[in-house]
């Protein structure tokens, strides 16, 4: 340990003394010399265990154990789940794992890592974050271990490609978003539950006519009748969790996207996104179905709204239903889940947390051995049966053998096969995500600026007018950069 | 002759001694600052200057660095779509919150300076909590109590009749919410208030007693330029604080509504780790540097010569 | 005024003081909110606490949310490594910030504004640049995953804002000490030692007192040195109730409350040593 010397090493003897403080100078000195033999002994002490260490490096390195890091977040639940994980992937291969949890500001930490070239082997990557990370080399080929055998053939719509092609990640769950709704209030209501099958889903008119009739006043009073009180709606329709997947789904569901066709503009500003905007906003201020960004409602957990009724649905992803059968247990509530409504075709975003390989690796073909262990299905199924991921090959979502195994009672509703299982499979679109470095800034940019849509004091024409020249320079940027 | 002689004898020796004296001050001076000495150089300056080259550079973190001059301080001033509108929510917050922050916790201060009071020990705690309540929870507790539908703050405000807020959903009202976040966390700041009054000698305020001086010539011409370098101290650290503030806006509104709350320190954070442009954030640093430099040289001059220390100096 | 007229000036202070208490009772409940707040919502379901209108009392009191919080969560290995930080720490801080708080407040040695304008300047750049300069720092000398970056900064000035308050209280205190006992033929050390640090006692304590809170809840500089699941603080262990996509939030408060509790306690504990005011002891006026 380095400390800085001690305050009774200050208590040299300064050259100006009085004659009278002769002796006791002396006897510091004694003391200073006392203390410099000292200190010479715990040097030579030093170099010599220095010595026997760099000797016997040689004979450590000799050993062959091969030692990959492994980096996660996640809770202390999840954490418990990967060691395991890992422990039975040394048992079977014999290859040593260190894990590295890091429960927050992962991103900060990695990036810290990477400076100082002390990537871990494996681990997990934000999703904002893979592609941009690839482009810039920290990211290995994955494509052996897909290839390899060892593991289940993934869906290509979790897989993240970097600008020459190369699959840098491959997500450990598949998460989709749909509605998820309260079938008590629905009962109490009189109104049929969300269609479950994509070949039923409501057109965005037939949405809103419904949830017209589940938004009620606190005099029981629906939107449209005389005397409708905007002001104390006691139960809102829908409200919209993690806005950024919700409103990309809408967007691909309106034939559009983040981007244009040929991935090298922006569709944000253009008609179709606009409108999708602008028919979210009115569900707020036109329509008085959905709660705006202070109300209480907006700011309740989906399992908070269901208990005090506040909202009927709620549109949000598929790792809800962990915390939903947590709640289901703890408080007595009810949930199923829909399918999204659609503007021209119904469609949902997809996305899911990858695991990769980091550039610094000095073991390749071994961390591409643990990325196919944790990305093999069965590894995981802890996750799965809980509720918080999907799985992420086609076989898992089709085969019936296999979809008893993870499907759990109490954990996923009764229209889970139809809502979920197929939807994930016939009507999903990666999200952005999977194939832009760029995504984050333009959300940093689009999501505040449809803050005042959500407000009501702008047309999403105006606001994605306002931001329009920014977007381009994003994109401009970002296109030079891949250069 | 001779006594000339001892004059001159003394004289030099005197001079002598004191340059000693002064030797002996340096040498003493040099070595109580070592730690800090060390500290600064190899685990502050060091990195600064480091910092302070990459901002001419468009490093990424782990890619090559080119030098690119000023370009990126060009950028941030003029094109960069954040830059402006982050300042001037930074300063509004910084100064809203030194000046409440401040006045809560210097009249809090001296109400639990009062002779008279009992329970002294349990209030001074209790006034202290809020500081030391972790940042998840009071974060938490805040959005609780800004909800404009059932929050504490607009349920107390109806009552009394008064016109209700949106509070941090607002871009007019959310950066004075998070300021008056930041007063009810005064703890701090009022514990060294209350270690700077300890040291007001009760003889001068008798003596304004005596002379027949009331509350607020006490307060005035006695507590405050006794209490004035621990002021200056507060004001400082407390204009400081407000520049860098980051967690309740990365964690409370994410820099909304419609970035009324995108703090420089939090914009340096996405720049440099979010979106890996680390030339770019270090840049931005040091601007911030630059406006905090000139905020602090001139709270030194107008205010730091002001300051009366007991020592004769 | 006559000692008579005096007293009848006290007795006026009676109704001043009635308001006085009515203040502090009302500023009391709002500093107590949070943790009642941190309780209450501890004791409820996940669900519960973000209920709207909230419920200031939990439905079924669930007592045993505190067991399952600290079931997966090794208190006491985390709490023996924050205090292996926290110690070291505490008293490097307050020993080298009054070191050089002395220096720079009642010493005069060439260059001594350079260092002082160093010393603030120091504190003025935003700390997230800083970050990986700093890491790469210590991962050349070795020091990542261990406590050393921590014992460095502690032990190096413990930090610019405490240098500066040091020296702003050394400075209050008159010269006379100074000269009378280097008069008596002490070295500029041993005033620094006999004469000084009692003085300055409160702030010394008010200094220990800070230091700990800061060192108690930090999270963030564990998060980053440390790579060993073994070594991590309290406050960092706590982190791991938050999950990827959600939170256990009760537990979150469980563990938050039994977090703040020692350290309201070492608060209501020390303060009475440094306000109380132990300079007051009639050496001055």
């Amino acid at each position: 340990m380095l400390y800085c010397p001690q305050t009774d090493d200050l208590h040299s003897s300064s050259p100006d003394q009085a004659p009278g403080h002769v002796a006791e100078a002396s006897e510091k000195k004694d003391r200073i010399n006392e203390r410099k033999e000292k200190k010479m002994k715990k040097m030579l002490c030093l170099l010599l265990t220095l010595c026997l260490f760099l000797l016997s490096l040689p004979a450590l390195a000799a050993a062959e154990e091969i030692t990959l890091t492994f980096s996660s977040w996640g809770d202390a639940a999840e954490k418990q789940i990967l060691e395991s994980a890992l422990a039975r992937f040394t048992e079977e291969t014999g290859i040593k794992v260190e894990y590295l949890y890091t429960p927050e500001d992962y991103v900060t930490k990695m990036t810290t890592m990477a400076a100082a070239n002390e990537l871990p082997d494996v681990g997990y990557l934000s999703e904002p974050i893979v592609v941009q990370w690839a482009n810039e080399g920290m990211l290995k080929d994955l494509t052996p271990a897909l290839k390899s055998g060892n593991v289940d053939a993934k869906m290509d719509s979790n897989k993240f490609i970097d600008k020459n092609g190369n699959v840098v990640g491959v997500s450990v769950a598949d998460e989709v978003v749909m509605i998820f709704y309260n079938p008590v209030y629905f009962d109490q209501m009189g109104i049929p539950y969300p269609p479950s099958k994509a070949e039923d889903a409501w057109t965005w008119d037939e949405f809103v006519d419904v949830c017209k009739k589940l938004t009620v006043d606190v005099n029981g009073k629906h939107p449209g009748e005389d005397g409708f009180d905007e002001n104390n709606i006691k139960t809102y329709a829908v409200k919209m969790d993690d806005r950024d997947y919700v409103y990309e789904s809408f967007l691909y569901s309106n034939g559009t996207g983040l981007f244009t066709e040929d991935g090298k503009g922006i569709a944000l500003y253009e008609d179709p996104a606009v409108e999708v905007f602008q028919a979210i906003a009115d569900l707020v201020n036109v329509h008085h179905v959905m709660p705006s960004a202070e109300d209480a409602a907006n700011n309740m957990d989906m399992s908070s709204c269901f208990l005090s009724n506040s909202c009927a649905m709620v549109i949000s992803g598929q790792w809800n239903f962990q915390s939903m059968a947590i709640s289901a247990e703890e408080d007595g509530i009810t949930y199923d889940v829909g399918v999204l409504p659609y503007f021209k075709e119904p469609r949902t975003a997809n996305t899911g947390t990858p695991v990769v390989v980091f550039r610094d690796t000095k073991h390749y073909d071994e961390a591409l051995l643990l990325a196919s262990y944790i990305m093999n299905t069965e590894f995981v199924m802890n996750f799965i049966t809980s509720g918080l991921w999907m799985p992420v090959s086609e076989e898992w979502y089709t085969d019936e053998a296999l979809i008893s195994k993870w499907l759990t009672e109490g954990v996923h509703s009764p229209h889970y096969r139809e809502a979920c299982i197929d939807w994930a499979l016939k009507n999903t679109h990666p999200s952005a995500y999977f194939t832009y470095g760029c995504v984050q800034q333009l959300e940093d940019l689009y999501i505040p600026a449809l803050d005042n849509v959500l407000l009501g004091t702008q047309t999403a024409k105006e606001a994605m007018e306002s931001i329009k020249p920014e977007l381009d320079k994003v994109m401009s940027d970002y296109l030079a950069s891949l250069q | 002759m001779s006594n000339e002689i001892a004059n001159g004898v003394a004289a030099v020796r005197k001079r002598r001694h004191f340059s000693a004296m002064r030797r002996n001050e340096a040498v003493a001076g040099y070595l109580l600052m070592l730690p800090l000495l060390l500290g600064i150089v190899f685990l502050t300056y060091g990195q600064f200057v480091y910092s302070l080259i990459i901002s001419f550079t468009d490093q990424s973190v782990f890619g090559a660095a080119n030098f690119v001059g000023f370009q990126n301080y060009k950028k941030l001033l003029t094109e960069d779509f954040f830059f402006w509108k982050s300042i001037k929510a930074t300063m509004l917050y910084a100064f809203g919150s030194v000046i409440t922050t401040q006045l809560a916790a210097l009249a809090v201060a001296l109400l639990l300076n009062n002779r008279h009071l009992r329970g002294k020990t349990f209030f001074r705690t209790i006034f202290y909590i809020p500081s030391i309540v972790p940042a998840v929870a009071s974060c938490l507790l805040w959005m609780w109590m800004f909800n404009p539908d059932f929050g504490l703050f607009n349920a107390m405000l109806k009552t009394l009749g008064l016109p209700t807020s949106k509070w941090i959903y607002a871009e007019s009202s959310a950066v004075p919410s998070l300021v008056l976040m930041s007063a009810w966390a005064c703890g701090a700041p009022m514990v060294i208030y209350l270690s700077g009054l300890a040291n007001v000698p009760p003889s001068l305020l008798e003596a304004v007693d005596i002379d027949g001086g009331g509350a607020w010539t006490k307060f005035i011409h006695i507590t405050i330029p006794m209490i004035s370098p621990v002021l200056f101290y507060n004001t400082l650290m407390g204009v400081i604080a407000g520049f860098m503030t980051f967690t309740n806006s990365y964690v409370m509104t994410e820099g909304g509504p419609n970035n009324a709350t995108l703090f420089v320190n939090y914009l340096i954070y996405r720049d440099a780790f979010q979106y890996n442009e680390f030339g770019y954030a270090s840049a931005l640093a040091w601007i911030v540097f630059l406006v905090l430099a000139v905020l602090t040289l001139i709270i030194f001059r107008f205010f730091g010569k002001k300051v009366y220390y007991g020592d004769k100096d | 005024m006559t000692r008579i007229e005096l007293r009848k000036k006290k007795k006026k202070i009676r109704p001043s003081l009635i308001i006085l208490y009515a203040f502090l009772i009302a500023g009391t409940f709002v500093c107590l909110v949070p943790l009642y707040w941190m309780l209450r919502s501890s004791l409820m379901s996940n669900a519960e606490i973000f209920v709207f209108p909230p419920r200031f009392f939990p439905n079924s009191w669930r007592w045993n949310n505190y067991v399952k919080t600290f079931q997966n969560f090794d208190a006491l290995m985390y709490f023996t490594n924050t205090m292996k930080i926290l110690v070291p720490c505490v008293i490097g801080t307050v020993l080298t910030s009054a070191m050089a708080g002395y220096a720079l407040g009642r010493l005069n040695f060439p260059g001594k504004k350079i260092w002082f304008a160093l010393t603030i300047g120091a504190m003025i750049l935003p700390g997230h640049v800083v970050l990986i300069p700093l890491y790469l720092t210590y991962s050349f000398i070795g020091a990542t995953n261990t406590y050393t970056p921590f014992y460095l900064a502690a032990w190096c000035g413990g930090g610019a804002a405490n240098v500066f308050l040091m020296r702003q209280f050394m400075r209050t205190l008159p010269r006379e000490y100074d000269e009378s006992a280097m008069i008596d033929g002490a070295s500029r050390l041993q005033i620094f030692l006999k004469i000084l640090i009692p003085l300055c006692a409160p702030i010394l304590i008010t200094v220990a007192i800070f230091t700990f809170m800061f060192y108690w809840n930090d999270f963030q500089g564990p998060l980053i040195y440390l790579r060993s699941d073994n070594k991590f603080t309290l406050a960092l262990g706590i982190l791991s109730l938050r999950g990827a996509y959600a939170s256990k939030w009760n537990y979150i408060m469980a563990a938050s409350l039994v977090m703040v509790v020692p350290a309201v306690l070492l608060f209501a504990v020390g303060q009475r040593y440094f306000i109380e005011g132990i300079v007051l002891t009639g050496v001055k006026g």
